[in-house]
């Protein structure tokens, strides 16, 4: 005789059986799986270990730490190492801060021009990288308007932490702005009420309640913050000056010293401490937070309108946007000028020479990042539908895997796919396909993301009656679930679009003498000082970004319009 | 329509499902299910919720893998069938209706998954869309009809592909009570109109009643007992079946003298009597004696004494609590003529002797 828990074990294992049958009955189900694993594991996971084992080998492949050695004692690993974490750490705070700050007035109180501001906010999160970095250059560089012009200071240095640290948090208090407006948003609001009720001022409400419960959410965008500042590549580059960070020695050992394993070492150890950030944000914090979504409406927050609280935030939101688009519209402005310092002229002469010199890389970047795109839109939701919808065996492992390329550094993911891919038997670089495989993969997980939110609010019976009529599981995903997730779809493709098109550090190793991209342009037209030639490419970028918008809008609309017609 | 209609059979059916609380146990979501379906019959599953009788409708569809037992949908065992390809027909509760497709495309879609040509689609889908009444509404989207309408369109598109059997998953539960009434005599019209197997669900026992060949009532994934509505109403197997089904006093006899083929005498409320015994009653084990409260006559003659403790005015009927010896019992009268009666009032009261039946005592908490 059997013991029940071994008889149950049995039972178990014929069910997983059953299951296994099932699964083979349905072909197309199971080729999915398994291509959607077979191009995971190629793309997120093998570059990333030949990372590592490019680190700790020598050239036949033995273990060696000679490598590493080399890099403690003879690199200014250490000091660039400080550097980077020092201006993440900073970035982070001062970013989550005004982005609370940002966050709290939108959503707190009655603050005149709420909907223009949450544009400017977000403006950053659709622009290239550069754009505040050159027009910091443009305003208060060395020959900058506002440094030589207006001010008369002769050789103004901006090159180093305070101005790289600006720029920075310029452009990424937009993330800890929206992730905490989400959070303020989905705070139980009633708990705010109450405490009023009991007779606590507003700053009693705010510091005993308020900010307590938003904790969680303010640790979380810190560390996503820390983590973007070490990662970045295209402000540091541009900025840093003396200033030394990983990611741009790591580039530099490659470029300048043709060392692609001690880059790989140093953009290896920016992986390290990012990964480290993104799982305590994922793992730990996400557990501690506060919010409870019950689909319950919780009754609304008595805004704020006490002067002395809205006007003071009315400034700081004013200044931060005038800020930015100072900004934006020095880009803008310097891209139709002569001579920028020199002869303020209006021309077009800078559009004629990006036209002249840029035009393969205009179209590469358009067709690269048109290919990309729908490939990540298609693959996200594939990715979405089957870890939201179906049971198998290494779901973990496909969700793990579908983030993996997002959390780790570009840089490390650029240099992943240049080890990875550059001998037989999959020898990619110089070719089309490999940039566009690195936009797909870093930007999958917003599309898999995007994807499972939206299927998670749809009633899976819905697939189920597709199902029961007879439609197979490519069937419904194409007829029913898709076309359900439009607006997802929607976001996917144009996010993914957007961080194609603008995507430095993952592609900076990939471009090749066929294949070009625009963001990479600018970075060199900004290192030779023709800065005018920058701006154009940087607005040409923007406009092709809204126009994407547009596109993009048209195309999804009329695929899955809702048709009616008449039956007659 | 021209299907010949098939038999469902379901044999020694096992599911179970971890156990929330610890680690070690399993739920039994079916316990050795054993039922059948003849061609063409409307057959109800009919219990609480968490009694799995979704869980069963479910394994039927296809959407969940039993974890043993056997399913024959005709003479096809279908348990490692893909759902797709079971040719079962399931109408959902929520009706699961594609909310980017019309009324239209939302019948033609199971048509058009047959490669059928463009004409007899039409054809078709205008042909039921009449039968349901909702002809009307054919280029409507799914959003812009009433819950009633969704309804006949969830229907019509679960019918219009002549599928083996048709599932129902609580398919009114989501209407309100008058609509609810008119769409399951709608929906019993219909079923017997297409002659086509189906296997209800539900949890309200009058619908269940109203609309079945066969009810079967399950508990716990097991099944309690099944049979014609009135076959279940009159002679119950056991307490949780009788107060499952229709409203029931449960009195403990005094005593029970004897005990054998399906009679017992005993001894209620001070007076002797010989009833029924549901087969289920053992001797020596404790009992109850099931009293309907519509099978308590008041009468002038009645043997026993009575104290009405409270009364209400439902319309149709008069709703009295009695104190009979001590015990409080609930007491229906349909006869209008005692509605004098006041609370305090001493009465008198027969029983119906045929209709009382003397059940195993239950213990459980589960209702």
């Amino acid at each position: 005789m059997d013991s029940p828990g071994k008889a149950r074990k049995k039972q178990q294992k014929s069910e997983k059986r059953k299951e296994f049958l099932m699964l083979i009955r349905q072909p197309g189900l199971l080729f999915a799986i398994i291509f959607v694993f077979a191009v995971l594991i190629l793309f997120c996971i093998y570059p990333i270990v030949r990372l590592f084992i490019s680190c700790l080998t020598d050239k036949s492949g033995q273990l060696n730490l000679d490598n590493i050695n080399y890099v403690f004692t003879k690199t200014d690993f250490f000091q660039a190492f400080w550097n980077s974490i020092k201006l993440g750490l900073f970035v982070g705070l001062m970013a989550t801060i005004v982005g609370y700050l940002y966050a709290f007035a939108i959503t707190r109180t009655k603050l005149p021009g709420k909907k223009f501001f949450n544009i400017m906010a977000i403006l950053p999160i659709l622009s290239p990288p550069f754009v505040i970095s050159l027009a910091v250059m443009l305003l208060f560089g060395r020959s900058g308007l506002i440094t030589k012009n207006l001010l008369h200071i002769r050789g103004n240095n901006i090159y180093g932490f305070t101005w790289l640290s600006i720029v920075q948090i310029l452009s990424l208090f937009p993330l800890a702005y929206l992730n905490l407006k989400g959070m303020l948003e989905t705070l139980d609001s009633s708990v705010e009420n109450a405490s009023r009720t009991l007779g606590a001022s507003r700053l009693k409400v705010f510091l005993t309640v308020t900010l307590p419960l938003s904790l969680p959410g303010f640790l979380s965008s810190f560390l996503i913050i820390f983590a973007k500042s070490l990662c970045d590549f295209g402000n540091p580059q541009v900025l840093a000056g003396d200033y030394n960070v990983l990611s741009v020695s790591a580039y530099l050992q490659i470029v300048g010293l043709f060392d692609l394993k001690t880059g790989s070492f140093i953009a290896l150890s920016i992986l390290l401490p990012c990964m480290l950030a993104y799982l305590i944000q994922n793992y730990w914090v996400s557990k501690r937070s506060f919010i409870t979504v019950t689909g319950k409406a919780t009754g609304t927050v008595e805004l704020i309108r006490e002067k002395k609280i809205v006007i003071p935030l009315f400034v700081i939101l004013l200044l931060l946007t005038l800020f930015t688009i100072l900004m934006y519209g020095t880009v803008v402005y310097v891209s139709f000028v002569k001579t920028w310092g020199v002869n303020w002229s209006m021309t077009l002469d800078s559009y004629q020479f990006i036209l002249k010199r840029g035009e393969r890389a205009i179209k590469d970047t358009l067709l690269l990042s048109s290919i990309a795109t729908p490939c990540t839109a298609l693959l996200g939701m594939l990715i979405a539908f089957l870890l939201v919808r179906k049971n198998f065996f290494g779901k973990r492992l496909m969700s793990a895997a579908s983030i993996l390329p997002f959390a780790v550094p570009g840089i490390a993911l650029g240099i992943g796919y240049v080890v990875a891919f550059n001998t037989k038997p999959i020898q990619l670089t110089g070719t089309a396909l490999i940039i566009i495989v690195a936009m797909v993969f870093r930007t999958l997980s917003i599309g898999v993301e995007t994807g499972s939110n939206s299927l998670r609010q749809v009633d899976p019976s819905i697939e189920e009656a597709a199902i029961n009529l007879g439609a197979g599981n490519a069937r419904t995903f194409f007829t029913i679930s898709l076309p359900i997730m439009k607006s997802a779809l929607f976001s996917g493709l144009l996010n993914s679009f957007i961080r194609s098109m603008t995507s430095v550090s993952a592609v900076i190793f990939l471009v090749s003498v066929n294949w070009n991209l625009l963001t990479v342009n600018i970075l060199s037209e900004i290192e030779s000082n023709r800065l005018g030639a920058a701006s154009a490419y940087c607005v040409a970028l923007m406009v092709m970004v809204v126009l994407a918008v547009g596109v993009l809008e048209f195309i999804v609309n009329g695929l899955f319009a809702r048709r009616r017609r008449s039956y007659e | 329509m021209n299907n010949e209609a098939v038999g469902v059979e379901i044999r020694d059916l096992v599911k179970t499902f971890p156990a929330f609380d610890d680690k070690k146990g399993e739920v039994y979501a079916a316990n050795h299910v054993t039922l059948s379906v003849q061609p063409g019959e409307l057959v109800t599953l009919l219990g609480p919720s968490g009694c799995g009788k979704t869980t069963l409708l479910r394994m039927v569809a296809g959407f969940l893998m039993p974890t043993s037992g056997e399913i024959f949908i005709g003479n096809r065992e279908v348990s490692k069938i893909p759902p797709n390809k079971r040719n079962v027909g399931m109408m959902f509760q929520s009706y699961a209706l594609f909310p980017h497709m019309t009324v239209y495309d939302n019948v033609a879609y199971g048509l058009k998954l047959k490669h059928m040509g463009k004409t007899e689609i039409r054809e078709r889908v205008k042909g039921i869309l009449q039968l349901m009444q909702i002809e009307n509404y054919a280029s409507r989207f799914p959003n812009e009809i009433s819950g009633g309408q969704q309804q006949r369109v969830a229907l019509a598109r679960a019918v219009i592909t002549e599928p083996n059997v048709l599932l129902f998953d609580e398919p009114l539960s989501n209407l309100d009570a008058k609509l609810r009434e008119y769409m399951r005599e709608e929906l019993r019209k219909i079923q017997k109109r297409v002659g086509i197997t189906s296997l209800y669900v539900t949890h309200d026992q009058s619908e269940a009643m109203a609309i079945s060949d066969k009810v079967i009532i399950m508990r716990s994934g097991k099944i309690e007992q099944a049979g014609t509505a009135m076959e279940i109403y009159a002679r119950p197997k056991n307490q949780f079946v009788a107060g499952f089904i229709g409203k029931a006093n449960f009195v403990r006899p005094d005593s029970v003298l004897s005990l054998s083929g399906g009679k017992a005498e005993v001894e209620l409320l001070g007076r002797r009597m010989t009833i029924d015994a549901s087969e289920e009653c053992r001797n020596g084990e404790p009992c109850v004696v099931m009293i309907r409260p519509e099978d308590i006559k008041i009468s002038p003659e009645g043997k026993f004494k009575a104290r009405i403790i409270s009364k209400a005015y439902f319309g149709q009927y008069i709703r009295h609590f009695l104190d009979i010896a001590g015990q409080e019992i609930e007491q229906m009268d349909f006869t209008q003529s005692n509605a004098a009666l006041q609370v305090g009032d001493e009465i008198a009261v027969n029983l119906v002797t045929d209709s009382l039946r003397l059940l195993p005592l239950d213990d459980t908490e589960e209702t």
